[in-house]
């Protein structure tokens, strides 16, 4: 009775800890996903030689297109798995890139590179505060809730009950 | 008043880009102005303006079709704010955009 009761525990335990660090991992992903998108987008803008040498129409596609797929990037991160609505406006990121001379460019490069880092640390900051929400168990219920919505908790339900009816039954046998 | 609506990708352009009609031709902010905005919003009309179905607004496009109004066509930022919306449904940073060149306008034009 005594081995039956732990294998419980012991399973109701890794689920616990598989839900609350699968959940954990894949946000980091993501995260860093955006934040890789972001970088790149930093490396574009402070490449002088670049964009001085392209014509200020793809200097502005290539602009409004990453802006595009950063808002969209960043709403799933903030609303799939932080759970919060994204509260940043991109709109600073839009800066002109009708340039009349190096000055322009410099000014340009100095607003976009100042906008992309303050993004990237308020990114990182909200990530770490949902790391340290109050109390794991709030964590562990997002998750839970995450895995329900996207259909994974099913295999995972299937995948864990399987297992525990073969313990069950070596158990029983043994 | 009824509200008219313009759906800016099937009416306009399905690519809208750049300033002026002299460089980009029927696509400019420009001639989105002239030829779709001015003539709905003058004598007291209302617009609401879907940008749905295109992903890559410029800042230029949007700086000549919205901030153009104040600076080029001479309309108020409050009889825009009453008369004029528009949308898109997946990307508020156009909506900021737009706000901020028309606010942006509105304050040039002041200091004039």
């Amino acid at each position: 009775m005594a081995t039956l009761i732990t294998s419980i525990v012991g399973w109701i335990l890794v689920g616990f800890l598989h839900i609350h660090y699968l959940g954990r991992d894949e946000i980091a992903r993501k995260k860093d996903s955006v934040q890789a998108e972001l970088q790149s987008l930093a490396d574009w803008a402070l490449d002088h030689s670049l964009i001085e040498s392209s014509s200020p129409e793809l200097n502005e596609e290539y602009l409004s297109s990453k802006i595009a797929i950063l808002e969209l990037r960043l709403k799933e991160l903030y609303e799939s798995y932080f759970y919060i609505e994204f509260p940043y406006e991109l709109s600073d990121l839009h800066e002109s890139v009708e340039f009349n001379d190096a000055g322009d460019i410099n000014n340009f490069q100095l607003g976009i590179i100042n906008s992309i880092y303050n993004l990237k640390i308020s990114i990182e900051a909200d990530y770490d505060h949902y790391c340290k929400f109050d109390g794991s168990t709030q964590r562990v219920k997002v998750n839970l809730y995450r895995l329900i919505k996207n259909g994974y908790f099913r295999v995972f339900m299937t995948a864990f009950a399987f297992s525990f009816c073969i313990s069950l039954i070596s158990f029983l046998i043994f | 008043m009824t509200k008219k609506e313009i759906n800016l990708v099937s009416e306009f352009s399905r690519k809208p880009f750049g300033r002026y009609r002299k460089h980009y031709e029927d696509r400019s902010g420009q001639a989105f102005r002239e030829d779709f905005l001015v003539p709905s919003l003058k004598d007291g009309g209302y617009v609401h303006v879907n940008l749905d179905g295109y992903n890559r607004y410029g800042r230029s496009f949007i700086d000549e079709a919205f901030g153009g109004l104040i600076r080029e066509e001479g309309f108020d930022k409050k009889y825009l704010d009453e008369h004029l919306t528009y949308s898109h449904s997946l990307l508020d940073s156009v909506i900021f955009l737009i706000k901020e060149r028309i606010e942006t306008a509105h304050k040039d034009v002041k200091n004039k």
